[in-house]
Order: structure tokens, then C-alpha cells, then sequence
């Protein structure tokens, strides 16, 4: 099916464009009126207190929450109601979880195969040379006949990474990727993400993790209850934050 | 006390004989009326959990339908009714089907159906008790509806309710005993036979109670290997971790412990 492309509306550098969308939650407004574009290869971290909308801006990038107005543009498709449209979007944009929801009843391996196999379409035996290829790279490889549940968190949050980077997607969202971890296995996800972002992956991020905001990120992006409140550099950001609110929040996380 | 089964009948068999050949159709009838009952059972407990009203809406009604009517009653409707109802052409030839069949297939058909009811419940709850996780991520990697059912929900559902399916076999067996009032003769029809033959009616009856007993007991036992078997690795029973805690503890450092403890 061809893609609905609007080229017109979006320059070719950006590849995410989110323009006004509001998001409720029956009486809650869980988004209001939030704008956000990234381009191609930026890494933008988004933080805030929670409940501030910022896990739901993500997931309404690939539609895992469906927006109630505004336009969300993913690599030139516009997401709206069409199946075609949102399965084609999600295949260029790997989530990774809090919680890694990995599938537990398949191998590491199975996990990274399955969508490359089933919905790309590719060989088996490309899609296990993808998945082990990857799965070094995360440096896991010799964990790939193993079931999710015999892993650490951080394992298993490395193999979700790799999971999503087999279906080779031009955007990656971390979801709090580091939250649900033990302290001492939040270096090694992290680690990976850097990595990921030198290779110029483009990335957007919900992460507390302010080091690796200083150290990745191109822009720091602060919401609170469902708006963008703040927008800069992570020095910036961090040295100099303009208004109360992200002064308070960066009060209370950096102790 | 069981003696009077090795005795001669009247067709030249012995008493035993008929109570194996009610065993077989038992058999025959709780084991094809599984899969039917596992197959659409599996469809319509999917149905039940999908947003989509055209297969949401007529998968409720199958529910509620087979689950509420007594299965005695089914199997009439199956039997008297169903023959009558249908256009007169097939109605004929399914009166036409020569004895142990004509009794035999509407069994199966009410059997299988009303099984397939429960099983679909049971389905629906597997899949309901599952993490919400799972549905995002498979969504998230672009599968479609059919691929995520197919290849995440249904198979963590199906490995999630195996202990409860272990009643819907038994129950499914049981019921097999309702059979004999259309006329099939099943294992507790002849009993009854038996019964009515020699007047042993303890012996008749307490045969076919223990043969019922032992199939609880070898279904239990059957059940109890499917679960091992597809069993997640690593998502063991609670009791399991620790017992191997315990033993990498003794490899790793037990030793110099007890060491210690002797010095």
C-alpha cells in the first residue's frame, strides 16, 4: 500500500514532527497542545515530574496511544486511524520499556527474530545473524539460547534494545529505560545507549539519567502537567534553567 | 468380586468385553470431542478479547448459549431436534446414518460445543491475565493483530491455563456418560447393561466407577507432564529458585563457610 506521504509539510531533515496534540485520559488532560520536532539523528532527552505527559508523548509517537487532536508525522506518513499507515511507522521506530517487556515463552534470540521474520519478511537465517550480530553488540551474544526470566534486568533490558534494532528502525524511544533497574545494572543499559547514540541513532529518551543527558543529548526537553515548558542544551538546561517549575524538579533530582 | 465380568454372555463375549467396548467409545468420544472443543474453544475465547464487535459479539453469544444450557438438554437438541430443523434433504440423510454412528456424532458435536464454551472462558482469562506489556511491545515491533495473538498472547495464555484445562479434560470425559441417553452404548451404558444382564449391579457399577477413577488419575498425570513440558525456563515454581540458591551457595561458598564454622 503506497504511504500517505506529506512531504510538503515536513522538511526532509525531520523526521518526527508532533504539532499541537492534545491527549486526554477521560476528565485528565495527559497532553495539552504539545509541539515537538526532531530531526534526523538529534538525541533529545525529555524529563519532568510524573504524570507530566511525558512517557504518553512517546508512546503517542507510534501510536501505542492514540492522540485525540493535533497531527503526529513519523518519517513522512501522518499517523492517523489507518492500520497500514500505523504498522508501516511503528517498524521505523523501536520502543524500548520500563518494565522490557520482552516476550517471555521465546529465546533471546526469537525475541529479536520474530518481527524481523514476520513482518519485514526476511530469511530466518538473515534474521539470526541480525539478532546475534546485534546481540553483541549489546554484548549479550552468549546469552541467546536463554529465556528472558533466566537474565538479570539489565540483560534483559539490553536484549530489548537489541529486539527493537533488528527491525532496524530510523528512530529509537526509550521509555524510562533504566527506572524498573537495580542501581548497580543501570551503567550497563546506559552504556549501550551512548554507544547507540554515537553511531547517530536518532533517539528520543524519557530518563531521570541527567548524565546521560549532559553527555548525549543535543536538546533537554522539560514538561510538566502535559505541556513543553522548557526547551535547551543540557548545559543550558542544567546550569541555567529559565523558569521555577524546572528549577524545583531539578532541585529534587539532583541530590 | 469383580468375577462375574470373566463370565460368558449370551453373544458368546464375556461380560468384560462389553465394558471395553463402552471403555473405547468413551475414549473416542472425549478424545475427538477435545480437539474440537480445543480449537474452537481457543477461536472463540480469542474472539471474546478482541476489539472488533463482528468477532467480540457472535463469540459472547457462543458463551453464553453452550455454557448455559445443561448438556443433557444439548445433547437432545443435537439428537431429536436438529434433524428436524435443518432443510428436510439433510435431514434424511442425517437419519439415514446406521446405529452406533447416528448416536455417536451428535454426542461428539454437543460434546465438543459445550466444552468449547468453557475452554473459551478459560482462554479469555488466560489472555486477560496477561501483562499489558506484552500487547505494546508486539504492537511496538509492528506486528499485526493476527501475528501478536498468534505468536505472543495465545501461546502465553495457553501455557498459562494449563492447570485449570486439566478439569475441562476430566470434565469433558465425565460428561461422556450423557451419551447413553441417545442411545450410545458408552461405558456407563453398559454397565447399565451388565447390570440388568446379571443383577450384579454393585459389580457393574463398581467396574465402571474405577475404570472412571483411573482416567481421572492418568488425564491428572497427563496434564501434570503437558505443564512440565511447556513449562517457561527460568519462570519455574516459586519453591524452585530458592532450593538452587541454596545448592550454588554450598558449591560456591559453603565450603570454606563450614570450614570456618569447624575451626
Amino acid at each position: 500500500m503506497p504511504r500517505a506521504t506529506v512531504s510538503n509539510a515536513t522538511r526532509p531533515a525531520e523526521i518526527v514532527v508532533v504539532e499541537n496534540v492534545v491527549k486526554r485520559f477521560g476528565a485528565f488532560t495527559a497532553l495539552n497542545d504539545v509541539t515537538l520536532k526532531v530531526d534526523k539523528g538529534e538525541k533529545i532527552v525529555l524529563c519532568g515530574p510524573s504524570g507530566s505527559g511525558k512517557s504518553t508523548l512517546i508512546r503517542c509517537i507510534n501510536h501505542i496511544e492514540k492522540h485525540d487532536a493535533g497531527r503526529i508525522i513519523v518519517d513522512g506518513v501522518e499517523l492517523t486511524n489507518r492500520i497500514a499507515d500505523i504498522n508501516s511507522v511503528r517498524c521505523e521506530v523501536g520502543m524500548v520499556f520500563q518494565s522490557f517487556n520482552l516476550f517471555p515463552h521465546l529465546t533471546v534470540a526469537e525475541n529479536c527474530m520474530l518481527a524481523p521474520i514476520r513482518v519485514r519478511g526476511i530469511s530466518q537465517s538473515e534474521a539470526r545473524d541480525r539478532a546475534l550480530g546485534l546481540l553483541r553488540k549489546v554484548r549479550i551474544q552468549d546469552q541467546a539460547g536463554k529465556y528472558p526470566a533466566q537474565l538479570s534486568g539489565g540483560q534483559q533490558q539490553r536484549v530489548a534494545i537489541a529486539r527493537a534494532l533488528c527491525m532496524q528502525p530510523k528512530i529509537m524511544l526509550f521509555d524510562e529505560p533504566t527506572s524498573a533497574l537495580d542501581p548497580e545494572m543501570v551503567k550497563e543499559v546506559l552504556e549501550t545507549m551512548v554507544e547507540l547514540a554515537k553511531e547517530g541513532m536518532t533517539m528520543v529518551c524519557v530518563t531521570h539519567e541527567m548524565g546521560f543527558a549532559r553527555e548525549v543529548a543535543d536538546r533537554v526537553v522539560f514538561m510538566d502537567r502535559g505541556s513543553i515548558i522548557e526547551e535547551a542544551e543540557p548545559e543550558t538546561f542544567f546550569k541555567a534553567p529559565r523558569t521555577e517549575r524546572a528549577k524545583a524538579f531539578l532541585n529534587q533530582i539532583i541530590h | 468380586m469383580f468375577g462375574v465380568l470373566f463370565e460368558q454372555t449370551a453373544d458368546g463375549q464375556r461380560y468384560i468385553d462389553w465394558l471395553l467396548s463402552g471403555l473405547g467409545w468413551t475414549l473416542a468420544l472425549a478424545f475427538f470431542g477435545w480437539w474440537i472443543a480445543f480449537g474452537i474453544g481457543v477461536i472463540v475465547g480469542v474472539g471474546r478479547t478482541v476489539q472488533n464487535r463482528v468477532f467480540a459479539i457472535p463469540a459472547r453469544l457462543y458463551v453464553e448459549i453452550f455454557r448455559n444450557i445443561p448438556v443433557l438438554v444439548q445433547m437432545f437438541l443435537w439428537y431429536f431436534v436438529f434433524p428436524e430443523v435443518v432443510p428436510s434433504a439433510i435431514g434424511d440423510a442425517i437419519k439415514q446414518i446406521p446405529p452406533p454412528w447416528a448416536s455417536f456424532f451428535p454426542a461428539l458435536l454437543c460434546l465438543g460445543l459445550y466444552t468449547a464454551s468453557r475452554i473459551a472462558e478459560q482462554v479469555r482469562a488466560g489472555i486477560e491475565a496477561l501483562p499489558k506489556g506484552q500487547l505494546e511491545a508486539a504492537n511496538a515491533l509492528g506486528l499485526s493483530s493476527y501475528l501478536t495473538y498468534r505468536h505472543v498472547i495465545v501461546p502465553q495464555a495457553l501455557r498459562l491455563i494449563v492447570p485449570s484445562l486439566t478439569s475441562e479434560v476430566m470434565g469433558i470425559y465425565k460428561n461422556t456418560s450423557v451419551a447413553l441417553t441417545i442411545g450410545l452404548m458408552e461405558l456407563t451404558a453398559q454397565a447399565r447393561q451388565i447390570s440388568e444382564a446379571t443383577f450384579q449391579t454393585f459389580t457393574a457399577f463398581g467396574a465402571a466407577t474405577v475404570v472412571y477413577l483411573c482416567l481421572a488419575l492418568i488425564a491428572y498425570q497427563a496434564m501434570a507432564l503437558i505443564d512440565r513440558a511447556v513449562r517457561i525456563p527460568g519462570s519455574a515454581p516459586a519453591t524452585l529458585p530458592a532450593d538452587q540458591d541454596l545448592a550454588s551457595e554450598v558449591q560456591q561458598g559453603g565450603l570454606p563457610h563450614v570450614m570456618e564454622a569447624a575451626k
